[in-house]
């Protein structure tokens, strides 16, 4: 299949494993965790600002990670979020599936 | 740091603003926490804005762009749909009742008369079904209310999504229009469309309904044009549900009522006895006895104080008329007729009033008899909260014909209903007979 320059989608999940990883790290906020993903994975993820906040707020009803606000000065106040331990237990989870699937991926396509 | 006082910056933020508001409003997001998902992403627009004017950029070309970079309201918006509601919200009222931008939410002109029309025609609706379901028994008064509620439900789902600018809601309406019309003209004038019959109101609202048809046109037409396809099953089930307004209407007539008595439950025997003086029939006896296996629930629906009545008459043939008695004196109602004197016995006391004997012509009855073109009939009311299932009750005629007769032709015992069905009986001079299942309307054999 030809490539439409655009590359491979994430999927929720993805999207949602990729969060939870930053997470893990330290407490984040909507805005800073796009900016940490594009950062880090030096722009492969490039994805819309506004994606960030229905997928954390999944995160959260599922009891993965756990919102507080803080108040900023000169700003509106921002909504950080931190794991949860059933998100720990979900990332250490979703890392094996991925290493999994990216070894699986690797040896079909011969990288 | 930002100039608040920088008219340009308060424009800017009123953006952002708008645009975090908008986005949770598309995502159908829980009054809950409409407000606190609103502040989150306005401050993740307001860090954007902020990192976007440090590079140099003034306050509206930086709000532009952190609106771009965070994406399109309906896009995310969709996302929070998926996250706060089930599945099956996001197929059908997610469908059916997208959220709309509030740049774009300015009525067309003749938006408000459709709905004021639909909002009438709701009225009209509930007040007839009100009024209708009183006198309704059980079975169908349960039914009817049923589809009346769906059927209002469409109706409101209609308003709601004409307002919302769905192409759905306007074909919808349109079609209510269609029923309405199509329903009053064919409840007034008859399926022959017979014009003379229309009440003045009915044409009045014809002519409403007529005049307000245009809005529908192309002012509306433009306001639903950019609605997204709710699908073709979801189409199928819309296009069924204005089915429940006419099913209203004609549910009474076909759903079998359980909860009544059917004709199956009445029973009728008559039996004649005449007693003959010289060779002419002196007195003519006639005893009924009729019985109800069970009675109606409800014989008058829920409506209080509804006195409920069935009857039982007996028609005599053969009889000579009594000579210049006029058919218009008897139907003055005058009550010492006396070409019969009847006495009525009853057992349980159902019998409530006594019809005076009466002359009848065959025209009375739409019907022509062969050998008699006069008849004398007499009856009475029988009340049915005094009649109990499974007790015989006895009727007996007891008459004395003032003009001697040399034979009775024939004698008929009919029993009648509340007008729904009854039971003749018919016979001659010294006979018996059970009685037979009629249907109104209940004219002479």
């Amino acid at each position: 299949m030809p490539s439409d320059g655009e590359g491979p989608k994430l999927s929720r999940g993805e999207f949602g494993l990729l969060l939870l990883s930053l997470l893990s790290k330290r407490e984040m906020y909507g805005y800073e965790l796009i900016g940490q993903l594009r950062a880090t994975s030096e722009g492969a993820i490039d994805l819309p600002e506004g994606t960030v906040y229905p997928a954390l707020r999944r995160l959260e009803r599922d009891g993965l990670i756990q919102g507080r606000w803080e108040t900023v000065e000169s700003a509106p106040r921002r909504r950080y979020y931190a794991l949860t331990p059933k998100g720990h237990t979900a990332l250490a989870a979703g890392r094996r599936d991925w290493h999994r699937f990216r070894s699986g991926a690797d040896t079909v396509m011969g990288t | 740091m930002t100039d608040q006082n920088d008219p340009r910056v308060g424009a800017a933020i009123g953006r952002l603003r708008r645009h975090a508001t908008d986005t949770v409003a598309f995502g159908s997001v829980p009054a809950s926490v409409r407000a606190e998902l609103t502040d989150e992403i306005f401050s993740g627009l307001w860090d954007r804005w902020q990192a976007d004017m440090e590079t140099g950029l003034d306050p509206d070309a930086a709000a532009s762009l952190a609106i771009e970079a965070f994406g399109s309201d309906d896009v995310i918006g969709r996302d929070l749909v998926a996250v706060y509601r089930s599945s099956l919200f996001v197929r059908t009222i997610g469908t059916l009742l997208p959220h709309v931008a509030a740049t774009t939410r300015r009525w067309p002109d003749g938006m408000g008369r459709v709905l004021i029309l639909l909002t009438i025609l709701m009225l009209v609706g509930i007040l007839g079904i009100v009024n209708a379901i009183e006198s309704l028994p059980p079975t169908r008064m349960v039914v009817v209310v049923a589809l009346s509620i769906s059927s209002f439900a469409t109706w409101a789902l209609v308003m709601r999504g004409l307002a919302k600018r769905q192409k759905w809601a306007l074909a919808l309406a349109r079609l209510a229009v269609v029923i309405t019309l199509g329903g009053t003209l064919a409840a007034f004038a008859g399926p022959a469309l017979d014009v003379e019959r229309l009440p003045v109101p009915v044409i009045s609202g014809v002519f409403a309904l007529l005049a307000v048809w245009p809005v529908f046109g192309h002012g509306l037409a433009e306001w639903v044009k950019g609605s997204i396809g709710i699908g073709r099953r979801f189409g199928i089930v819309l296009a069924a549900l204005p089915l429940a307004s006419v099913l209203v209407v004609a549910a009474p007539t076909f759903i079998p009522e359980v909860t009544a008595a059917a004709q199956s439950d009445l029973h009728l025997r008559a039996i004649s006895t005449c007693v003959r003086s010289e060779g002419v029939v002196s007195r003519l006896v006639v005893t009924a006895t009729f019985q109800w296996d069970r009675l109606d629930v409800l014989p008058r629906g829920t409506r209080p104080n509804t006195f409920v009545a069935d009857s039982i008459s007996l028609w005599m043939e053969g009889v000579p008329a009594v000579g210049d008695l006029r058919l218009e004196t008897l139907r003055d109602g005058r009550q010492d007729f006396q070409v019969f004197h009847s006495t009525t016995i009853t057992t349980g006391g159902v019998v409530t009033d006594l019809f005076p004997a009466q002359e009848w012509r065959d025209s009375d009855f739409d019907h022509v008899t062969p050998d008699s073109s006069t008849g004398y009939q007499l009856g009475s009311s029988i009340a049915l909260d005094k009649i109990e299932a499974g007790q015989p009750y006895v009727i007996t005629f007891d008459t004395q014909p003032e003009v001697a007769a040399t034979a009775i032709d024939r004698v008929i015992v009919t029993y009648d209903h509340l007008g729904v069905f009854g039971s003749r009986a018919i016979l001659a001079c010294d006979s018996s007979a059970d009685g037979v299942t009629i249907d109104p309307p209940f004219r002479l054999p």
